[in-house]
């Protein structure tokens, strides 16, 4: 069974390093989006700097939004999902290794890429960290409610609207808690609490998500 | 207690129900497949011969009715009754950005691992012989087919649910599938299959299912 | 032996899954349902008729806020059917997926727009009750934004319902997406309240009465039995109209369908 784990990440990221748009895109509309703000709003460090993480966190929710089609639906198109689906080993495992590549190919390089977008908005240096921290902590968790979204419209074919219809209000929680971390580290003030949260969303949805997915995928492909 | 199915070798199907919208498809369907022999599903369009290979390869569910392998029921003991199947559907789960090898190690990962050279070997025998490593959105959709039947082929599985699997092959592309079928048979597999193609095979049992009147004859 | 035998013989050993099985076969449904309608229907009008007299001419004027307070009679059993309704509709799903009871997915699905215009209906006389109190048509309270996430997942509900053809599947898919919203229902309500109170420490929040009066208790309490049973009635009527399409290829709905005509 771990065999099968890593060696379905192992394809999936060898798939995703020969599409690189795939990994490119998303971060290319996060540092897009992140840019509009200071030309639609003021270049001004006073309202950046207060504005800044919830732009930053909207932003990476919706180039997590965007990037969900990577996740199943080339593997439905081509029947790769129904062989999942046959496969002897736990369907819920197979997804969480999907959600694993997702997650390493669209969240992670929003993180290594937060740094100069916080130094863009006039961040503190605590505050940039802070944000690592709750992209690190949250990003994962876009990737895991997001996925039981995609499982349910991967068989629609215009399912992309659909998507953020369903997926986007279960992500309000991970939005309020990660830019309020933010911020108050920029205003000095204590984030553990914060950030409890998050591990603790976190750890929930690790649990729970990949078997909403896998069942909604059953679904889907019925 | 209720005594499960006399049907300790093979697959026992009872009375499947199938509905598609509310439209039913066909009604209290029962057969039974035995080791070595074939089952081949007729019918016209839209009479549900998709629908009832899915149903049997667990993709989709009856309305009413079970399925149940060598005694056991089906939807219950799902991961054991996968590594006994291959399915080969309309889409063939093949990746076209990786290289034959490279799909067919990936289908190993989710049923019975195997070597390289059990792979090579099988690929020639399909005849991609000079196309191991090519990528597969570079071969033909017969090639594509042969990848397929190479994986149904390493599955090691005792029943083969295949859905029009003569597709986009050439002539000798079936009379070398028919050969792949008559050997899986022969060796007391069991092979279920939709197609337009007759299928006459020496020295196996074939039978024929008529959709949707769920007739029987051989 | 095959399953639907088995199932038969499950039911028939357990006198609550006998009821239960015999209750949840559309043809029983269909004619339980259509007595039972007429009595909820009435007694929904009469409470609700009775409560909105109550509530508006008999209870006592509140000493801060004077008449307009009387919405309440009407917002908070909104808000209180638009969570219900949500519960319904996930346990439904639930029951519908397991015990593949097709009644229970025509409750869901029958639920889900009433759930919606109660939602509604909650966030409007919020938004009006809001007016004279803050001044303001709409204030980001937490009630109020959470009651405005959950329209937006009655609203996801009733899309991918539409979106997907096949009912079954749609039934399906629907109760799984309505058991993960049930799931981070408490989580957004939680971190909803808890971003209000950083953000908005200073306004009033309207619903946290330290004790109410009894004589705005009881209108209270009939109104909100009335929206259940309003509810109860609704949903019936629409359950009974999707069984009917559904089982349009029975015999019992073709004998219906041929007395009226």
């Amino acid at each position: 069974m771990y065999n099968a784990f890593f060696s379905l990440i192992k394809r999936d990221l060898r798939l995703a390093f020969r599409h690189k748009s795939e990994i490119l895109n998303p971060l290319f509309f996060f540092v897009i989006v992140v840019t509009l703000f200071p030309l639609g709003i003021s270049p001004e460090k006073q309202t950046l700097a207060e504005i800044g993480p919830g732009i930053i966190w909207v932003a990476a929710l919706l180039a997590s939004m965007l990037s969900f089609d990577s996740l199943f639906r080339s593997d439905f198109d081509d029947g790769t999902l129904e062989l999942m689906l046959l496969s002897e080993y736990p369907l819920s495992i197979l997804v969480l290794a999907k959600i694993i590549v997702h997650w390493l190919i669209t969240g992670f390089p929003i993180i290594i890429f937060s740094p100069l977008l916080g130094t863009v908005m006039f961040l503190s240096n605590d505050a940039i960290e802070t944000l690592m921290i709750t992209l690190l902590l949250g990003t994962p968790i876009l990737s895991l409610i997001g996925a039981i979204g995609m499982a349910l419209v991967v068989a629609l074919k215009r399912g992309g609207m659909l998507l953020s219809l369903l997926v986007l209000p279960l992500y309000i929680p991970v939005l309020i808690f990660s830019s309020n971390a933010v911020g108050s580290s920029m205003a000095g003030l204590s984030i553990s609490g914060q950030l409890y949260f998050l591990a603790a969303f976190l750890i929930f949805c690790i649990t729970l998500a990949p078997i909403a997915t896998s069942a909604a995928l059953r679904v889907s492909l019925e | 207690m209720i005594a499960e199915n006399t049907n300790s070798t093979g697959l026992s199907v009872n009375q499947l129900t199938c509905e598609r919208g509310y439209r039913e498809l066909f009604n209290e369907l029962s057969f039974e497949l035995f080791p070595g022999e074939i089952l081949h599903i007729k019918g016209e369009n839209g009479t549900g011969k998709t629908s009832l290979l899915r149903i049997l390869a667990g993709l989709a569910l009856p309305v009413s009715g079970n399925v149940s392998f060598e005694g056991y029921d089906c939807g219950k003991y799902r991961s054991e009754y996968n590594e006994q199947i291959a399915f080969m559907g309309h889409k063939l789960g093949i990746k076209l950005e990786l290289t034959a090898i490279e799909n067919i190690q990936g289908y190993c990962q989710f049923s019975k691992p195997c070597t390289e050279q059990q792979i090579l070997d099988v690929l020639e025998k399909v005849g991609l012989y000079g196309f191991e490593e090519m990528y597969c959105n570079q071969l033909s959709a017969g090639q594509k087919r042969r990848v397929a039947i190479a994986q149904a082929i390493l599955s090691k599985a005792k029943l083969w649910i295949l859905d029009e699997p003569f597709t986009s092959l050439d002539v000798i592309g079936v009379d070398y599938f028919l050969q792949v079928i008559q050997e899986h048979v022969n060796n007391s597999g069991m092979v279920l299959l939709t197609t337009h193609q007759d299928v006459n095979l020496e020295n196996c049992t074939t039978r024929y299912l008529q959709l949707p009147s769920g007739e029987l004859f051989s | 032996m095959n399953a639907v035998d088995k199932t038969k013989i499950k039911a028939k050993s357990n006198p609550v899954m006998k009821f239960i099985y015999h209750f949840a076969s559309p043809k029983h449904f269909y004619r339980i349902s259509g007595k039972l309608i007429p009595w909820l229907g009435w007694l929904a009008a009469i409470l609700i008729i009775v409560g909105s007299i109550d509530g508006l001419f008999f209870a006592p004027v509140d000493y801060q806020q004077g008449d307009s307070y009387r919405i309440i009679f009407v917002h908070v059993p909104a808000a209180w059917m638009s969570m219900f309704i949500y519960m319904v509709m996930a346990t439904a799903g639930a029951i519908g997926l397991i015990w593949k009871i097709k009644l229970a997915d025509v409750v869901a699905s029958s639920s889900a727009p009433i759930g919606a215009a109660f939602t509604f209906l909650a966030l409007v006389t919020g938004s009006i009750w809001g007016k004279p109190m803050w001044g303001a048509w709409w204030v980001w309270d937490a009630r109020l934004t959470a009651e405005l996430i959950l329209l937006f997942l009655y609203l996801g509900y009733m899309a991918l319902e539409a979106a997907i053809e096949d009912p079954r599947a749609a039934a399906r898919a629907c109760a799984i997406l309505a058991i993960v919203g049930v799931i981070n229902i408490p989580i957004i309500h939680y971190s909803v309240e808890w971003w209000n109170t950083l953000h908005q420490g200073a306004t009033v929040t309207k619903f946290d009465k330290p004790s109410i009066h009894v004589s705005m208790l009881i209108p209270l309490l009939l109104m909100a039995l009335g929206f259940k049973l309003y509810y109860a009635t609704v949903v019936l009527v629409r359950a009974r109209n999707k069984v009917l399409y559904a089982e349009q290829n029975n015999s019992w709905v073709k004998e219906i369908v041929n007395q009226n005509n």
